[in-house]
Formats: structure tokens, C-alpha cells, sequence
């Protein structure tokens, strides 16, 4: 390089100058591409708009060409429309924003961010490409690769712009994940709150307590068994615990049985254990006396 | 002012051969050397280099006494350049300044021979000249734009480099011709010498009135190496922008609805010229968009004729090319 006769070295020395310039038109536009994609995909995740649906299969046209391939499952993988829209809407601020930086000279945008040497360097650069070689221009050429070791690209970047930037982005990025998690949507669709032929599992109908006489249907008469059997019911402490005391209990109180009856442990909680055997002994008595009457 | 042949006697420059820091630190050695003689005038001396420089002639005016006769004298003694002086007046003829034939007697019988006048010199000091006639000024701006003269049918060159640095009076107009605008317009930079401030006056005063003998003035600079300088400047870069705008600014003179008459093409290369010459007398390898704007004035005031409606409102030249500039 430094054999290089001086013009040439000053057209590389424009060309390097140059490449900064994309360089960092690459990392604003990808920076402001990727925050627009996470936007957009999280403005369509909150903001559910009826006509659109909620997956699309865009490979779905390409099934043919896929299909003598071993990626035929990709045409019918479907895909998030809001993940689909934030990378299309990136995609564009990336291509636009990258053709908008450098749409100015980037040589220019240079000497703007570097004042000391605007003159000289764009004087250089016109007289390169001139393909000047007189003294005066070799001289030209020696002063500014001399001056251009004291500037730097770094300036050609706003750094405080840049960090707000990836400050939105790391927000909305987290925004994004809480509200996949937490699964916000406000349904702005249509009068089912926006459901649509492929529903999602956050998107099954309540189920909680119903009517009861809905699911138990009318009442029926109940035709009385051929077998009676006397039950001898026992009141039962609170608390008791153990098999053995509680079959005690249930064999000694209650009906009297001319069969036997085996007692068993009923099983329940101990949070649900009863209290007060003998008021639901009682409370059973009636009911029975109840029914009888009515039979 | 188009020249197509190089100055001096058009050698080629090499890099190898050319010391451009040493040429330019000469610029700062003759401004040394001219302000033992010439008391502040900094900008007018810079102004008077940039001509030289650029190989062209100055029109330099002011009221009486302020030094310009001094000063072209003091630039000429800090180089080895030859020096006259032409005065002007009413009853000097164009021989007077070309030179004529004269009958000469020898051995071998009478002969002409082409007797030089003044203007066989490197720097020609044209005092008051619209004190003399239209056609001696012809005679003198001719010689200035063909760097030859033509006597008798012969033509004989000017020696080189060549300056013609005219001198007038903006008072006392009895009796004079002022030089028309065409011819005007082949001076390079029309140059105003104003008034010294207390403090300068007061220096030219301890200066002058001291000592019968004017200050020594040291060479600095040699005609071969005013040659390279000349060469050198027509070489300094200027940027395509910075070009244009000068173009320009000339191009405005003649849409500007103060000016009647605007200046011409030789304008547009007499600012880029003189602004190359000022950025190599700066030090610079490349010409500033200030370089422009300070020669701007002295470029283009002798140049333009300002509307009579802006004359009735004490316009003058410099205002309006500043109002341009901006």
C-alpha cells in the first residue's frame, strides 16, 4: 500500500472512506428495521383485526414447485400473520432507510462529521477523479491521507440516537414476550371477539360453573327397587381418624339391619370431615319420611 | 485575460525538483521584507502578490500619498526583478512607452535600431494613467494583453514574467481620461489603498522622517523561482462545488437588478485564478471557499457598472459583491 503511488493511495483511502459510510447506513437501517418488526408484530398481536387471519400458509402457492423436494412441508406450515407483517414492514425500513442514507455522497457525509478536513478531502476527491497528477495535486493527495489518520468514522455515527434506539427496541422486545405469555388481545374484530376459523387454545369458551338443571335435566320418577335393605347409620366424631373407631362407630348407631353391612371408610378429606353426625342423621330421617310420603 | 502558454520560459515541473513548503514559506519572507518599507497595507501587499502570482496586472487606486508607488517598488526590490517606471501625462505618446527606432551612426553607416522604452522592464509602475491619452493607454493595455510590442514592423517580446501594476486617482479628475470599461477589464484585480489607521501612520511617521535613506530591503525571492510559483498556483486543486460557485457569483452580477452591466467569462477565471494564488500564498494544496470570497472585491469591482438608481442610493461596488457573496 504505501508503494502505491500517492493517487492511487488517495482513491483507496475515498474508497475505505466510502465503505464507513455504508457501514453505517447498514446498522441505522438494521437497527430501525428491526425495532419496526417487532412493532408491527406486536401492535398485530395486541390489535386483532377480524379480517385478518390469524395464521396464513404463504409457501402454500409454492406447493407444487416443493413437492418433488424434501421441503414440501413447508408449504403448508402456517405462519403468524403478525410475525409475516413485522418482517415485510422491517424489510421495507430496511431497504428504504439504507437507500435514503446513501443517497447523499457518503464522502460527503464524511467531511460533515470531520469539519477539519471537509475542503480538503472533497478537493481530493474531485481531483482524483479528475485523475489529476500535477505537484500540487500529489501534494494535495500527501496532506489529506496525512490528515485523514486524525479523523475517525466513528463520528459519522449519532451515537446518543443509536442507543435510544436499541433502548425502544430491548423494550418493545420485552413488551412483546409478556404479552405472548399473558396472551393480551383486544379483539377489535367482530362480535365473537374475533374468532376465526383456526382458533387458537387461549380462544376455547369458559369453563366454569353452569346451570345446573341444564346439565341434570328434568326431574324423573325413580321406580323403587325390589330388594329393601335397613340401613343402621352411627353418628361419627369430628376429627376421628383410623379405620377401626369409625367402623365401630358406624356399626353401633343407626338402624337396626338384619343384614350385615360392611362398614367401609368412607373416604374424604379431612377439611371436609363433618362435625355434627347426629343433625346429618336427623336431616336424613326426614328426607326419607318425605319420600315416603310421597310414594 | 487568456493565456495559453505557461509563464516564464515553460518548463515542466517535477515533483522531484519543486520544494513547495519552501516556495510558500518565501510568500511570508517577501511580506517581511515589504513591511520594513511599507507600513500595514496587508491586505492590499497580499492582494498585489496574488496578481504577481497569478501572472496577471493590477489597477491600483487611491487618493494621493498612501504609498502604492512605494509599495510596487518594494515588491519589485525584494526580487530580482527588473523595474521601471512610466509617468503618466497628457502630452506622452505610445512610442514613449513601446520605444521607437532611432537612426544610430557606426562604421558601417546609419542603421535603426529599435531604442526599448520603459515597458522592456519585469515590473512596469504605470503611474496615474487616466492622465494619459486614449491612445497612449491602448498602446500600454495592448503590450499588457500580447506581452510583445510591434514597432516598425517588427514585433519584439516583453520580458517575462511581466507585470504592469497602473496606478490612479479617484480625486482630482481635471484633465484626464478615464480608461473605458473594455479596457479596464484586462486588469486582473483593481486594488483600493485606504488610509492607515493612528497607530500605522504613526510608525510611517518614525519611519520616514528619521532618516533620509528608506529602509534596506533584503532579496528573497528569485524570477526563476516567481516562475515556478506561477506554475505552482496555476496547479493548486480547487474543488467542482467551490468552482461553480464562483462561476456563479460572476453569473449573478448579471441577473443583479443593481448592476446594469455585469461582469464578463474573464471575470469567472480571473476569481478561481486569483483564489488559487491566495491558497498557495496560505500555505494550502487546495483552494477554500474564503479564498473566493476575499478575492471576490478586487476581481470584480472594476468590473460591473452599478444601475444609476443604485449609485442614487450610495451603493457602491463592494457593497453589492458583498451583498452577493452572502
Amino acid at each position: 500500500m504505501s508503494d502505491a503511488p500517492p493517487r492511487q493511495r488517495m482513491a483507496d483511502a475515498l474508497a475505505e472512506v466510502r465503505r464507513e459510510g455504508y457501514k453505517v447506513a447498514v446498522i441505522y437501517a438494521v437497527v430501525d428495521a428491526a425495532l419496526v418488526t417487532l412493532a408491527v408484530n406486536l401492535l398485530l398481536q395486541v390489535v386483532t383485526v377480524g379480517a385478518i387471519p390469524e395464521t396464513v400458509r404463504p409457501l402454500a402457492p409454492l406447493s407444487g414447485v416443493l413437492s418433488g423436494t424434501g421441503l414440501s412441508w413447508l408449504a403448508g406450515t402456517p405462519v403468524g400473520t403478525s410475525t409475516l407483517a413485522g418482517a415485510a414492514a422491517g424489510l421495507l425500513t430496511f431497504v428504504v432507510e439504507f437507500a435514503l442514507r446513501v443517497r447523499r455522497p457518503l464522502v460527503e457525509q464524511f467531511e460533515a462529521a470531520n469539519p477539519s478536513i471537509r475542503e480538503s478531502l472533497r478537493t481530493a476527491r474531485d481531483t482524483v477523479e479528475d485523475g489529476r497528477e500535477t505537484v500540487m495535486a500529489l501534494a494535495l493527495y500527501r496532506d489529506v491521507l496525512d490528515r485523514l489518520r486524525d479523523t475517525s468514522s466513528l463520528e459519522l455515527i449519532d451515537a446518543r440516537r443509536l442507543v435510544v434506539t436499541v433502548t425502544v427496541l430491548v423494550a418493545v422486545s420485552l413488551v412483546s414476550i409478556q404479552v405472548a405469555v399473558v396472551d393480551l388481545n383486544l379483539g377489535l374484530g367482530g362480535p365473537d371477539g374475533g374468532d376465526g376459523p383456526d382458533q387458537s387454545p387461549n380462544q376455547r369458551p369458559y369453563e366454569g360453573l353452569r346451570d345446573g338443571d341444564a346439565i341434570l335435566g328434568d326431574a324423573e320418577n325413580v321406580t323403587a327397587g325390589d330388594t329393601e335393605l335397613d340401613a343402621d347409620l352411627q353418628t361419627q366424631g369430628g376429627g376421628e381418624s383410623g379405620n377401626g373407631s369409625s367402623a365401630a362407630a358406624y356399626d353401633q348407631s343407626g338402624f337396626a339391619s338384619s343384614a350385615d353391612v360392611e362398614s367401609q371408610q368412607a373416604g374424604f378429606a379431612p377439611s371436609e370431615q363433618v362435625e355434627d353426625a347426629e343433625l346429618i342423621r336427623e336431616y336424613n330421617l326426614k328426607i326419607r319420611d318425605i319420600e315416603d310420603d310421597d310414594s | 485575460m487568456s493565456r495559453d502558454d505557461p509563464p516564464g520560459d515553460g518548463g515542466t515541473l517535477s515533483g522531484a525538483d519543486v520544494d513547495i513548503d519552501r516556495l510558500q514559506s518565501k510568500v511570508e519572507r517577501v511580506r517581511e521584507e515589504v513591511g520594513k518599507r511599507i507600513v500595514g497595507q496587508r491586505t492590499v501587499l497580499d492582494q498585489l502578490l496574488a496578481c504577481i502570482l497569478s501572472d496577471g496586472n493590477a489597477l491600483l487606486e487611491s487618493n494621493p500619498g498612501l504609498g502604492k508607488t512605494s509599495m510596487v517598488k518594494a515588491v519589485s526590490a525584494v526580487t530580482d526583478l527588473e523595474f521601471s517606471r512610466i509617468q503618466n501625462t497628457p502630452d506622452l505618446m505610445p512610442s514613449d512607452i513601446t520605444g521607437t527606432e532611432i537612426i544610430r551612426e557606426s562604421q558601417q553607416g546609419r542603421e535603426f535600431v529599435f531604442e526599448k522604452g520603459p515597458i522592456f522592464a519585469n515590473v512596469v509602475l504605470a503611474d496615474e494613467i487616466n492622465r494619459a491619452t486614449p491612445k497612449t493607454q491602448a498602446a500600454l493595455l495592448e503590450a499588457m494583453q500580447e506581452k510583445q510590442v510591434t514597432a516598425a514592423g517588427e514585433t519584439h517580446a516583453l520580458p517575462r514574467p511581466f507585470f504592469v501594476l497602473a496606478t490612479q486617482n479617484p480625486i482630482d479628475q481635471e484633465g484626464t481620461y478615464p480608461l473605458p470599461e473594455a479596457q479596464t477589464d484586462r486588469f486582473l484585480l483593481k486594488i483600493l489603498v485606504e488610509y492607515p489607521d493612528f497607530e500605522e501612520e504613526r510608525r510611517i511617521v518614525e519611519l520616514y522622517t528619521e532618516d533620509f535613506q528608506a529602509p534596506p530591503i533584503e532579496q528573497v525571492v528569485s524570477r526563476e523561482e516567481i516562475q515556478t510559483m506561477q506554475r505552482l498556483v496555476r496547479q493548486v486543486p480547487i474543488a467542482d462545488d467551490i468552482r461553480d460557485r464562483a462561476v456563479k457569483l460572476v453569473q449573478q452580477t448579471r441577473d443583479e437588478e443593481t448592476i446594469e452591466f455585469g461582469a464578463s467569462p474573464r471575470a469567472s477565471m480571473a476569481l478561481v485564478l486569483t483564489g488559487k494564488a491566495r491558497a498557495f500564498m496560505q500555505g494550502r494544496r487546495h483552494v477554500s471557499w474564503d479564498d473566493i470570497v476575499a478575492m471576490a472585491p478586487p476581481v470584480l469591482r472594476h468590473r460591473i457598472i452599478l444601475d444609476f438608481r443604485a449609485e442614487r442610493q450610495g451603493l457602491t461596488p463592494d457593497e453589492v459583491i458583498e451583498s452577493l457573496v452572502r
